[in-house]
């Protein structure tokens, strides 16, 4: 008697562990794609409502409004601009119209389709009502040809794509068709969008949201049944992650070990949100050689390891903060060269290292800044003192910083805003269009430069003409670059936050992007990590 | 005859009951004025705390203008004050740019919270300095009356914010007792069950706080009126009869001092309130403090003229019912 293998039992038994891998396999697949409820802690919590006219300007207000109104495209965590409302798009040779091809199978949250009436009445509202983060001034006309839109503008914009389309959040037509006020419209409706979550619950005293799901999001299901924003200051949010019941927080550098201590995975990015130093170019330092000297006498090692325990970098001496020195003066710590400048602009030390001005007087400078800066503000105030300047100094909240800063009330402002997203911003903070802008119009041919700027459409020309605009400004030094913060959160391994390069949108540092948390390919999402 | 007589007592007493609310009216007219003339001499106006963003468009001078007129702020103080009084009259507060939402909705979302620390806070701050005060005011000479007495001075000389600071170093940071913030707990959030044990659990720091800033004036007041009474014959004979401690201080010593004591309980509902608004900040409290803060920081001016009115009345609405309390109880004899 022969012994035969059971072929049909060996069949059924391989099938039978296929069924169970696949099962298995599928069961994780289907967890990570189903997760029950991502928790975000928040500091301060309450944002505002979650609609755009709504939500508060600084902070986190505009993202968490992004999870619930989507754009026509929007920018991935590796900085590519990938299809959201709008499943294909183009531009004109000339750049000055851009088309776009909706997703038939996008909805909004009250299930009426999402058509190109209502992307031409958002661009035609938001010129009404013009919504603080997206400039859509130069928008000359919106067409709509069944599934297609196309935005034309007065003047030819490389970057409208990046700078408007994936900033602007599309808003229904049947709903605030009939809104005289968008900024006192707070029934529920206003809330009511097309991206991947819809606003379930806010309280605004304890500062929480409470997001569902958009079971019809039409990139797919997003990956989280609800999404929570809550309250919560960092050492609970470090005790509640260990406890795995907050996944993720945009922390301070002081709360690093912590967080880390806690289990969570570090993740960190350069703010690309500088603090610089502007000088008063038009009393104190009228003269460019009083700015320079002043640049020499600062040491930014000592200002990164003593203000932020090394979690900084040196910015870079121009505006954007990534790219080589070439061509740009670094103005690195050099008392010899700080005293021949400031001797040079007219200043002279006394016999005990007092510096006085070319009257003979004592040079007492005023110095303000924004609380938040007060370490830093301590550090330099330290070096300026040492080398023989006299400082007093102030720290001023944000309405009473921006209003000194543009009535000329001090002779060294620290501020800090952001170097990323949109390059004309570059023009808007020199300037002075920008509330805390430099104010900074002695130099013409820099004026030009960024002019310029706003209409060219090669990339290498624009690359070569911002490189020239840097240099004048580094140059002119209007302001000085000082320290770029890193920028860090905290996430429970395999969240799927992750900063964005250059920011969310028009450039929030914030590791918060939907397509990173939301998206159903968010498991594929590598995260930085910290070292 | 016996009719009129009735009619005009009622009279006297509804005129007595209201004395005390038109003798407060005044001091609200102040706050209020004063309030708003400090607010708008600040630098910097509502238009520029709502065009101040980080990413946000390029703002011109017109923009600043046009904000400026919506808002209301290019008309001369006086008529705003005029308008928002009127608004007040019809029953609305104004609304607020910076929360996007009338104030009256934002104050009734925070009202519960403060005054609820603040109901609480003001007996126990009577219990906790009186009860130790009248104790050591027994006996002023004992060693433990004189440690009391430096540990007290010590406690004045703290503002409300500093303690608060101190206790949710050692029992919220440091040993991790307490909660470090907020009302109720994430757990109840996220399950939207909140229980009175989360509540208490959550205000107890706050109120220990509070009951501890409060408490010192009135042990002071007790340390001063127990040595009053013990200058008086009926403790003598009652010593003389051996009662000592907490007998003679419960039959004896409290009720003596207590229609005194009860009667400073309305002068200390500002200071409880006052440090109530600082304490909230300290620990997240979603009460008015917070919101104060924030009005105050980016100049929206509806939302503190509310929270001002809104203390103010609750200041006004307290001290007139204590002193209609008083009033009563000194017809009663």
């Amino acid at each position: 008697m022969r012994y035969e293998t059971p072929l049909p039992l060996v069949k059924i038994g391989l099938r039978l562990c296929m069924y169970l891998l696949l099962t298995l396999g599928l069961t994780a697949s289907l967890a990570r794609a189903d997760e029950p409820r991502l928790v975000i802690a928040d500091a301060q919590g309450d944002w505002g409502p979650l609609a755009p006219w709504l939500h508060r300007a600084r902070g986190p207000g505009y993202v968490y409004t992004s999870f619930v109104f989507d754009t026509l495209v929007w920018k991935d965590t590796q900085r590519k601009i990938r299809p959201l409302l709008a499943r294909e798009w183009s531009s004109d040779a000339d750049w000055r119209c851009h088309h776009f091809t909706l997703h038939g199978r996008a909805r909004w949250h009250d299930g009426q389709p999402l058509t190109t009436a209502d992307v031409a009445f958002t661009f035609e509202y938001m010129q009404q009502h013009p919504y603080r983060f997206v400039d859509l001034s130069r928008v000359q006309e919106v067409h709509t040809q069944g599934n297609r839109i196309s935005i034309c503008l007065q003047q030819p914009d490389r970057l409208f794509v990046q700078r408007v389309a994936a900033s602007l959040p599309i808003i229904p037509q049947h709903i605030y068709a009939q809104v005289a006020d968008p900024a006192r419209f707070t029934a529920p409706e206003a809330l009511i969008g097309s991206g991947p979550y819809r606003v379930a619950d806010y309280n605004r005293a304890q500062g929480f949201y409470r997001l569902v799901r958009n079971e019809h999001w039409h990139p797919g299901q997003p990956r989280y049944r609800e999404v929570v924003i809550t309250r919560l200051a960092p050492q609970a949010a470090a005790v509640a992650m260990a406890r795995n019941e907050v996944d993720v927080m945009s922390i301070s550098h002081e709360y690093v070990d912590l967080f880390r201590n806690s289990g969570a995975e570090i993740l960190q990015t350069p703010s690309n949100h500088p603090y610089r130093l502007l000088f008063n170019h038009q009393q104190a330092f009228a003269s460019i050689r009083l700015r320079q000297g002043l640049a020499h006498a600062i040491d930014r090692a000592q200002l990164i390891q003593l203000a932020f325990n090394g979690h900084a970098l040196a910015a870079r001496p121009a505006y954007r903060q990534q790219g080589g020195l070439a061509g740009l003066n670094a103005y690195p710590s050099d008392l010899e060269q700080a005293t021949a400048l400031l001797t040079a602009g007219g200043w002279q030390q006394d016999a005990d290292g007092r510096w006085l001005d070319a009257g003979g007087n004592p040079v007492e400078l005023r110095l303000i800044a924004a609380p938040g800066a007060e370490r830093l503000v301590q550090v330099l105030a330290r070096q300026l003192t040492d080398f023989g300047l006299t400082l007093s100094v102030r720290l001023l909240q944000d309405v009473p910083l921006t209003r000194a800063v543009q009535q000329q009330q001090f002779d060294l402002a620290l501020l800090s805003q952001s170097h990323q997203g949109d390059p004309d911003r570059f023009r808007t903070l020199l300037t002075g269009r920008h509330a805390r802008g430099d104010q900074y119009l002695a130099n013409t041919r820099l004026l030009e430069l960024l002019e310029q700027l706003r209409y060219q459409t090669d990339p290498k020309q624009r690359e070569h003409t911002l490189l020239q605009a840097e240099r004048l400004y580094n140059a002119d030094l209007p302001s000085l670059p000082l320290v770029n913060p890193l920028n860090f959160a905290a996430q429970k391994p395999g969240t799927g936050a992750a900063f964005t390069p250059q920011g969310i949108a028009m450039g929030i540092p914030l590791p918060l992007n939907k397509l990173a948390l939301f998206a159903p390919e968010t498991a594929a999402t590598e995260a930085q990590k910290a070292p | 005859m016996r009719g009129e007589t009735a009619q005009t007592s009622a009279r006297a007493t509804a005129l007595r009951c209201l004395r005390p609310v038109l003798d407060n009216l005044p001091a609200l007219a102040t706050l209020l004025i004063c309030s708003f003339l400090l607010l708008h001499s600040l630098p910097g106006s509502q238009a520029d705390a709502l065009l101040t963003s980080d990413l946000g468009v390029a703002v011109t001078a017109e923009d600043h203008t046009r904000l400026q007129a919506r808002l209301g702020l290019d008309r001369p103080l006086w008529q705003q004050f005029g308008s928002w009084l009127g608004g007040v009259l019809r029953g609305d507060l104004g609304y607020s740019r910076l929360y996007a939402a009338p104030v009256a909705q934002v104050l009734a979302d925070t009202l519960p919270w403060t005054l609820g620390l603040v109901l609480v806070a003001l007996p126990l701050s009577l219990l906790t300095g009186a009860l130790p005060g009248l104790l050591a005011g027994m006996a002023p000479q004992t060693g433990g009356a004189k440690y009391l007495f430096a540990l007290v001075t010590l406690l004045s000389s703290l503002p409300g914010f500093v303690i608060a600071l101190l206790l949710l170093s050692l029992f919220g940071f440091t040993l991790g007792w307490f909660p470090t913030g907020g009302g109720i707990s994430l757990e109840a959030r996220l399950s939207g069950q909140v229980t009175l044990a989360d509540l208490i659990y959550h205000a107890l720091l706050p109120l220990l706080a509070l009951s501890l800033h409060g408490s010192v004036r009135y042990f002071y007041l007790a340390w001063g009126l127990a040595q009053q009474i013990s200058r008086r014959p009926f403790i003598r004979y009652a010593r003389h009869r051996g009662i000592r401690g907490a007998g003679l201080l419960w039959r004896w010593y409290l009720p003596n001092a207590m229609p005194e004591l009860l009667s400073r309980l309305s002068s200390s509902l500002p200071g409880i309130l006052g440090a109530t608004l600082f304490v909230e900040v300290v620990f997240s409290y979603p009460g008015a403090g917070a919101l104060m803060l924030d009005a105050i920081n980016n100049r929206d001016y509806p939302l503190l003229q509310g929270c001002l009115l809104l203390t103010g009345g609750i200041v006004l609405l307290g001290n007139s019912l204590l002193d209609l309390i008083t009033t009563i109880l000194t017809d009663r004899g």
